[in-house]
């Protein structure tokens, strides 16, 4: 558990994707970003993923999709979903897979990054920090 | 075979019979004549009767009468040798007889020749009177038919027997006028003029005769030659071309839309004069509009009904005579004018156009003009032009245009608003980039040594997403502004592409493919950008809506496009969304037909209602797997509404 350190972002807009990899690595955080749920599933180093940013409405597979591979799959990790459309299914549904939470686009990156931090810091997953400080 | 008249019957009496009879007179006669001149010795005056025997015998021949002359010559001498045998019992006085005689003989056979000859020609002239088609008749003066041709026996209808002798006037029943006739006749010894007479057979004849007083040598009136010619055909035919006229001139004053008959001789002279040969007309006129306005400087109006008074707001049919076609027509009539100008000098015989005049009271007019040119000779001089005031047609036709137009722009404006939220979250994209970014970029400079490098990237992201934003706005705005149409040439590919932009995020949220298949060189098509746009975006839309129970995996949309019948662009939407119903295909462009819960059935009939006013056509039926094809056209070429056009129509 201590290798898993990784933070996964998935969306399939560029600019969305970019952007948030350029907050997290202004904050010090480096992730890794895929511009499809498959490209996330089909990445070797999928083991090595502490925690996943996705958004919902994609092409394709879908964020409650992967969700619910990674969970077939075990390999579930704690998940912050991001999506231009919220609605009360999406929520419900979402929470049913394990989704810890729901922030609604345009997303205030400070506030992903609070999150992230939280779910890091409730799990037992502490030493993803300091793995990330020993990375920079 | 009796076909002679006065002068010939006396000669063509001449049977061989009475030949004979006048032979056999006249041998008796020399017989005698010789038997005494011998008793008295060839002294008597006897031989002088000879000359008589002569001139009995004309009749009988040229030549005869020449051989009777030598041979009663020669009876003479014989005649007077043997009464004078011996040379010495000559007297003078005998011998001068005898001179005289011969004399005579000599004389009487000149003068019958001569005689002969006259009578020849007398022959001749009368013969030609009788194959004159005309009628000649001659009367003495109690109007007693003397002669009759045979060109009055076929017109009146009585024979040669019938008619001499018998009184003119009873026969005929002339009718003219007496008084005229009498004094002329009195004064210059002949008339010429129109009578009236009755045929035979009842019908009445209108003839162009000449009567010539006859006299005798010693100047008394003797009657009258007449020299007649029917004009009954000729009259009847011009009282047909009278009628015929007369009939023209009331429908032309009485019609109820306006007809003017104008000059265009000195009009079309100048078109033709002024051009140099090489270049044609039309670009010529073209190129120099103030020599269309020379030509219809002098263009004038002949002849005006009172529909067209009313037309150009003139006081009465009078008051528009004389005008010039220059003080009546709009200058952006000039164009079309040119046109008609120019289908005219090709040979057009009928041209059709449509202007904007101005009428005498200040109203500005939309006339259609129809011009057609005379068949007969110096047609330019009498140009018919018959004008129809659609100055209403248009203002309907553009009152409802407009009315299109706010309902296909209210019909975008519902559009938009199925489109606001995927429209919205095209703006939110590049706005959450933006404020990430915007943050990162924060966070980079407040470190102890500020990440320049990284800043700058950050700042780029910014501007180039606040672009993208500004895109989608623009792209919104263009659709739901409200303008009236514009036709303007659009590259179809490049407009479908940006529609699918536009509409991406709407057809990504219900998991919907959308396929643009590559084609083959697509034609410039003209059209309004807005509208067409429309058309597509509600097409799309519906295929979209249509697919929502068909499973996610299989949710396609193809966009095809090609080239269709020459001139036309096809655009075809397919879907596997289930189709039309089956018995309703026919009705889903009907106005507030729908298919949908909470459609109201306004997209396709505004789409149908685009497509139509800009030319085109469109359709829709099911296809082979299981959804619909909608089909629509546009045109290749630019095909004004409602600017003027000149048509040719022969």
């Amino acid at each position: 558990m201590a290798d898993k350190f990784v933070i996964c972002v998935v969306d399939d807009d560029a600019e969305v994707r970019e952007s948030i990899t350029t907050f997290f690595r202004s904050a010090g955080i480096f992730v890794e970003q895929f511009d499809a749920a498959e490209a996330l599933l089909r990445w070797p180093g999928l083991d090595q993923m502490g925690c996943l940013i996705t958004d919902v409405h994609m092409p394709g597979v879908n964020g409650l999709d992967l969700q619910r591979k990674l969970t077939d799959h075990r390999r579930r990790v704690p998940v912050i979903m991001m999506t231009a459309y919220p609605s009360l299914r999406v929520f419900q549904e979402g929470r049913l897979l394990g989704v810890r939470a729901f922030l609604v686009k345009p997303i205030d990156p400070e506030q992903l990054l609070d999150e992230v931090k939280a779910l890091l810091q409730a799990g037992s997953n502490r030493d993803i920090m300091s793995r990330q400080n020993d990375i920079r | 075979m009796e076909t002679g008249g006065c002068f010939d019957c006396a000669r063509k009496k001449r049977t061989s019979t009475d030949r004979a009879q006048l032979l056999v007179f006249g041998l008796i006669a020399t017989l005698f004549i010789l038997t005494v001149d011998m008793m008295t010795g060839g002294d008597g005056p006897v031989a002088l009767l000879y000359g008589g025997v002569i001139l009995l015998l004309g009749p009988l021949g040229r030549r005869f009468t020449v051989a009777v002359g030598i041979a009663l010559a020669a009876l003479a001498c014989t005649a007077f040798c043997g009464g004078h045998i011996a040379v010495h019992d000559l007297h003078n006085s005998e011998a001068a007889l005898f001179a005289v005689t011969l004399l005579v003989i000599g004389t009487a056979t000149l003068l019958s020749i001569w005689n002969q000859t006259w009578r020849t020609t007398l022959a001749e002239l009368a013969r030609t009177l009788e194959l004159s088609h005309d009628t000649v008749i001659i009367n003495d003066q109690k109007d007693l038919i003397l002669y009759w041709n045979d060109g009055a026996e076929i017109l009146y209808g009585w024979s040669r027997q019938e008619a001499v002798g018998r009184s003119c006037q009873e026969l005929l029943r002339t009718e003219f006028p007496e008084a005229e006739v009498w004094r002329a006749l009195e004064l210059r010894g002949q008339w010429s003029g129109d009578i009236v007479r009755t045929r035979r057979d009842g019908n009445r004849l209108i003839l162009a005769t000449r009567w010539v007083l006859r006299r005798d040598v010693d100047g008394r009136q003797v009657g009258v030659i007449e020299s007649s010619a029917d004009l009954t055909e000729q009259r009847r035919a011009d009282l047909l071309i009278k009628a015929s006229e007369q009939r023209y001139r009331e429908i032309f004053d009485s019609a109820g839309f306006a007809i003017w008959e104008s000059d265009w001789t000195e009009a079309i002279r100048i078109s033709c004069l002024s051009r140099p040969t090489e270049i044609n007309l039309r670009d010529w006129l073209a190129g120099n509009p103030e020599i269309v306005n020379a030509v219809l400087a002098s263009a004038t109006i002949c002849n005006a009904n009172e529909a067209a008074a009313i037309l150009w707001g003139a006081a009465s049919r009078e008051a528009l005579v004389g005008l010039n076609w220059n003080c009546l027509f709009m200058d952006c009539a000039i164009e079309p004018l040119a046109g008609m100008i120019t289908a005219l000098d090709e040979g057009a015989t009928r041209v059709e156009c449509e202007v904007q005049a101005r009428a005498l009271d200040g109203r500005v007019l939309d006339l259609v003009l129809r011009i057609s040119v005379s068949s007969a000779d110096a047609p330019w001089s009498n140009l018919l032009i018959m004008a129809a005031d659609v100055t209403e047609r248009n203002d309907a036709r553009r009152r409802a245009e407009h009315a299109h137009a706010e309902r296909a722009h209210g019909a975008r404006v519902s559009m938009l608003g199925q489109l606001a939220s995927s429209i919205a979250h095209e703006v939110n994209q590049p706005l959450t980039a933006i404020i990430n970014y915007g943050k990162s970029a924060k966070r980079f400079l407040d470190r102890p040594e500020p990440d320049l490098r990284e800043l700058g990237v950050c700042l780029e992201k910014i501007l180039s997403n606040s672009t993208r934003a500004s895109d989608v706005v623009a792209r919104v705005r263009g659709l739901a502004r409200k303008t009236s149409p514009e036709t303007t040439p659009l590259n179809l590919v490049e407009l479908i592409d940006e529609t699918i932009g536009l509409i991406q995020r709407e057809a990504q949220s219900h998991s919907v493919t959308i396929v643009r298949p590559r084609s083959s060189s697509i034609p410039t098509i003209f059209g309004d950008r807005v509208q067409i746009q429309q058309v597509l975006i509600n097409l799309i839309m519906n295929s979209i809506q249509a697919m929502a129970g068909t499973t996610a995996r299989s949710r396609e949309l193809r966009i095809d496009m090609r080239a269709s019948a020459p001139k036309f662009v096809e655009v075809s939407i397919t879907d596997c969304g289930g189709g039309f119903p089956a018995e309703r295909e026919g009705r889903i462009f009907e106005p507030f037909f729908s298919t949908k819960a909470e459609g109201m059935g306004l997209g396709l009939p505004i789409c149908r209602s685009i497509v139509e006013s800009h030319g085109g056509s469109i359709q829709a039926r099911n296809n082979s797997l299981n959804g619909s094809v909608v089909t629509f056209t546009l045109p290749c070429s630019n095909q004004p509404h409602s600017a003027a056009a000149v048509a040719t129509i022969s």
